[in-house]
């Protein structure tokens, strides 16, 4: 009996217990209404920027570093705005729980960026009314001056998506106010790559289509059979950890001929789309880009060109054959630059990009919206309008200028109306460990980066003030003063300056517009999200057999049995819904 | 036994046996040396995996590298703090509430005793822990390291079932000659349990030093920063920031040879942690090996 007695009172303390502890979310979800009334009565009594030292927590879920912010961008930021930050990174403090416990101790920290407009972790703190509106007291007219004035179409968008149509949480990431055209730097994301070095041995031959490349990379495999280390070299050795609903280097092979898969807005499912004329492939077209590609994949596996460990190897394994010379071509300029070590291209050794007849590369336009990365103001913020004009200041051409390639005075200046690299620039640009000066803040350059891992302005955008992009690498001065042997050769061969200005000379970009619609994008109905998936497991099995075909009957043996059975399983029904929403896409961009 | 009178039979068991436990002792020894032998080998040469018996290309700026990260010493104090503070009390109150629990006259020993018990399989999950925590203002709070880890079941259980196999008559005779409860416990009952008690001193000694996620989630001011907490950091960072190189555009200068790869990092500070936490074990085998002989004298 006594047992049950006290049974019952610790149920009793128990249940207590919970209901107290549902009495405090509780309490949370109630101020859910407009704005978090704590912080908007500070402002009026507090006086802005300057004054006292601010000590602020940044929760930043792109950040890479942890702790107190130190050397020179501290040493700016407490300057100017007597801030002192310290940095939450849940990158590198426990990930989402990291995210979760600061959600439920109900404070983001004072400043707080998100990875994703998309994600729940932005739209759960928006529930839960973490997030500071911008908007209260006109915080974001009187402090956010400069983002008013040239970014209001990321502010509209934020407040559109967002905000119901009245409140502001926060601003994108990359945002430019540029005209159309390529948003890429020196280089596109996507590049017919090859070892200019050997190109050069046998004689920078024109290369006339994609299948005529394959019989100029087989002369460069001639000349150079071995890698360095004794591998065999291949022309293409490509990988399967990042195949989606088709073989994702099969299918972006198609970008440089310009088509990309889906229309940049909806789901993409098996679409290839040409934002130049709205054009619709499917990758079981069979004259589309993706079975051309299969094909050409399958004669350069004939010819000894294709890596037999494509199958099975992962991206890291080919960075590494890449490192070790074993590869002679690639589609993405980013993934071979680790064969140009300098050693290498003052040799004249390494890759470069070399055109092919007919190219239309596909290239990413500037998004005067932002990008689905955000920063915000956290509700709990003691003073948001000293957050409001250090963000602001961010936006501005010197903030840009300080968090891209540091600070005036350090490692650039400018000189006859244009920036230049100092020597100390040179040797610390873009994240090197070089001691910096205790002038400017001492400690390593490469600490002393602002380590909000944010990029605001787009760092290809022009520069206002300097008529340059904000980019280093991009200013002309740099541009003249670094060239290697390789890229000296390169530009005497191509008469351009970089890649970007041949392909921009020659018109053989297509740009694919950032998409906003004010509306969410479509979702594709649950059913045909599985059969998507079914048909995507078919495509990429029998892709991937069909590159390593024995002979042309077992290629069109298996291409067939791909295409019934794909199509037996609903890919037509898929791919139709793709084609009418991107349809709706290309005319929406067409008409504004 | 006679020297040097061995039968062959006798003999051939030595070899084997001398062979079998050197090869063992190898094993256990050599991940530690293969970890040692590999933080101060050419990072380049680790991070491809070269490096298995003997080092190549010494060198010690990868413990310089970690010796640099701020806050370190100040880390080091509080993980010791937390081991010997938090190490004491979960022993002494591990010790008498399994001393307690084997008292028959307890009042409502069963529930109690299952009451604390079930905190051993229920657990409520990261956010109602860590709310509850908060609500109890042990957030940025040394005592956060302490208190919660003195009432561990586990610990309890096997300090009451080593006390319910010690003969009752020994309690009993102090009893009679007019001892209470606190001096059987403290004059008769801790002297006899030590070896237990060295077990659940490694045991939580272990758990106190390698423990971070309590620093990740309640701590945010940098001086309760502990050791684990620090290094686990900087682990990630590193990784983070080799990603950012691997990725980047164009070449960057520096020297990869005795560059830091996550792998070298890894492996230095899986190092500098284990090594103080190793001491623990010979420091407390001498009362494991007291409690055996204290048991075969008493059989």
């Amino acid at each position: 009996m006594k047992v049950k007695r006290i049974f019952a009172a610790l149920l009793t303390i128990a249940l207590l217990l919970s209901m107290t502890a549902c009495k405090i979310t509780d309490t949370g979800k109630d101020a859910d209404t407009p704005a978090p009334t704590q912080s908007a009565s500070t402002p009026a009594t507090t006086e802005p920027a300057g004054k006292e030292l601010y000590k602020i927590d940044v929760f930043t879920m792109l950040g890479n570093k942890a702790g107190e912010q130190t050397g020179w961008f501290a040493k700016i930021v407490k300057d100017k705005f007597n801030i002192e930050m310290n940095m939450i990174a849940s990158n590198v403090e426990g990930g989402d729980t990291k995210f979760a416990t600061m959600m439920a101790a109900g404070d983001l920290g004072d400043i707080v960026i998100f990875g994703s407009d998309s994600d729940n972790k932005w739209l759960d703190a928006l529930k839960a009314n973490a997030l500071f509106d911008w908007t209260t007291d006109q915080i974001l007219d009187t402090y956010g001056k400069y983002i008013v004035e040239n970014y209001s179409k990321a502010i509209e968008k934020n407040r559109i998506s967002f905000g119901k149509g009245k409140s502001v949480y926060g601003i994108g990431h990359t945002v430019a106010n540029m005209p159309d055209g390529p948003s890429e730097g020196e280089e596109m994301t996507y590049h017919s790559e090859m070892r200019w070095d050997l190109y050069e041995k046998i004689g920078m031959p024109e290369i006339e289509s994609p299948e005529d490349l394959l019989h100029v990379l087989k002369r460069m495999q001639e000349v150079e059979p071995t890698s360095e280390s004794g591998m065999p070299t291949y022309g293409f050795s490509i990988w399967s950890d990042w195949d989606g609903n088709m073989v994702m280097y099969v299918k972006a092979f198609a970008a440089l001929f310009g088509y990309d898969e889906g229309d940049g807005f909806n789901n993409a499912g098996f679409l290839l789309y040409s934002p130049d004329d709205g054009d619709c492939q499917g990758a079981l077209d069979p004259d589309g880009w993706y079975i051309r590609t299969l094909k050409l994949f399958y004669n350069a596996n004939q010819m000894g060109l294709l890596d037999p460990d494509s199958i099975s190897q992962k991206y890291d394994d080919v960075v590494r054959k890449f490192q070790d010379g074993a590869i002679l071509f690639s589609l993405f300029p980013w993934a071979c630059n680790v064969y140009n070590t300098p050693e290498r291209v003052n040799e004249g050794k390494g890759f470069r990009y070399v055109p092919i007849k007919g190219q239309k590369i596909i290239s990413y336009g500037f998004d005067e919206r932002g990008g689905h990365r955000i920063i915000s103001i956290g509700a709990k913020a003691e003073h948001p309008e000293r957050l409001m004009e250090l963000i602001n200041w961010l936006y501005t051409p010197e903030g840009v200028m300080t968090n891209y390639n540091g600070p005036e005075g350090l490692t650039w200046e400018m000189k006859d109306g244009r920036p230049v690299l100092t020597d100390f620039g040179r040797q610390a640009l873009p994240n090197n460990a070089v001691d910096v000066p205790a002038e400017f803040g001492g400690g390593s350059y490469q600490d002393g980066q602002n380590q909000m891992n944010f990029e605001f302005v787009h760092r290809n955008a022009i520069n206002p003030e300097t008529n340059e992009p904000y980019d280093f690498r991009l200013w002309t001065s740099v541009l003249e003063e670094s060239a290697s042997t390789l890229v000296k050769n390169w530009r005497a061969a191509m008469g351009a300056l970089t890649t970007k200005d041949y392909l921009i000379k020659n018109n053989m970009i297509s740009v694919k517009k950032p998409v906003f619609m004010g509306k969410a994008p479509e979702v594709m109905p649950d059913e045909l999200l599985q059969k998507q998936g079914q048909v995507a497991t078919v495509i990429k099995q029998y892709s991937w057999r069909m590159m390593y075909a024995k002979d042309e009957a077992e290629f069109n043996q298996l291409l067939n049995e791909m295409t019934s059975k794909a199509k037996g399983l609903g890919y037509d029904e898929v791919f139709k819904w793709n084609v009418e929403h991107a349809k709706e896409v290309y005319e929406f961009l067409k008409n504004n | 036994m006679r020297r040097g009178n061995h039968s062959s039979q006798e003999k051939i068991f030595n070899v084997i046996n001398y062979f079998v436990f050197i090869v063992y002792t190898l094993i256990c020894v050599f991940p530690f040396y293969y970890l040692f032998i590999n933080t101060i080998s050419s990072n380049e040469l680790t991070g491809l995996g070269l490096i298995t018996f003997y080092p190549k290309g010494i060198h010690f700026s990868n413990y310089v590298q970690v010796l640099k990260i701020k806050g370190l010493p100040n880390a080091a104090l509080v993980s010791l703090a937390r081991t010997v503070i938090g190490t004491l009390l979960t022993v002494l109150a591990s010790a008498f509430l399994g001393y307690l629990f084997t008292k028959k006259e307890m009042w409502g020993r069963k529930v109690w005793y299952r009451f604390v018990i079930v905190t051993m399989y229920f657990n409520a999950g990261i956010l109602p822990w860590f709310i509850t925590m908060m609500n109890l203002g042990l957030t940025n709070n040394f005592l956060a390291y302490i208190l919660p880890y003195i009432v561990q079941p586990f610990n309890i259980i096997l300090i009451k079932t080593y006390i319910e196999a010690m003969p009752n008559s020994l309690q009993e005779s102090a009893q009679l000659d007019g001892a209470g409860y606190l001096v059987i416990f403290f004059k008769i009952i801790l002297p006899l349990i030590t070896p237990i008690l060295a077990t659940v001193a490694v045991f939580s000694a272990v758990n106190q030093w390698n423990s971070f996620t309590d620093t990740l989630f309640l701590m945010t001011d940098s001086k309760y920063y502990t050791l684990q907490f620090v290094l686990y950091r900087y682990l990630n960072e590193a990784t983070a920031l080799a990603s950012i190189i691997k990725s980047s555009q164009g070449p960057i200068n520096v020297n990869l040879q005795n560059m830091q790869t996550p792998t070298s990092v890894r492996m230095t500070v899986s190092m500098i942690v284990v090594a103080p936490i190793l001491l623990v074990y010979p420091y407390f085998q001498r009362y494991f090996v007291k409690g055996i002989m204290i048991g075969a004298v008493k059989g």
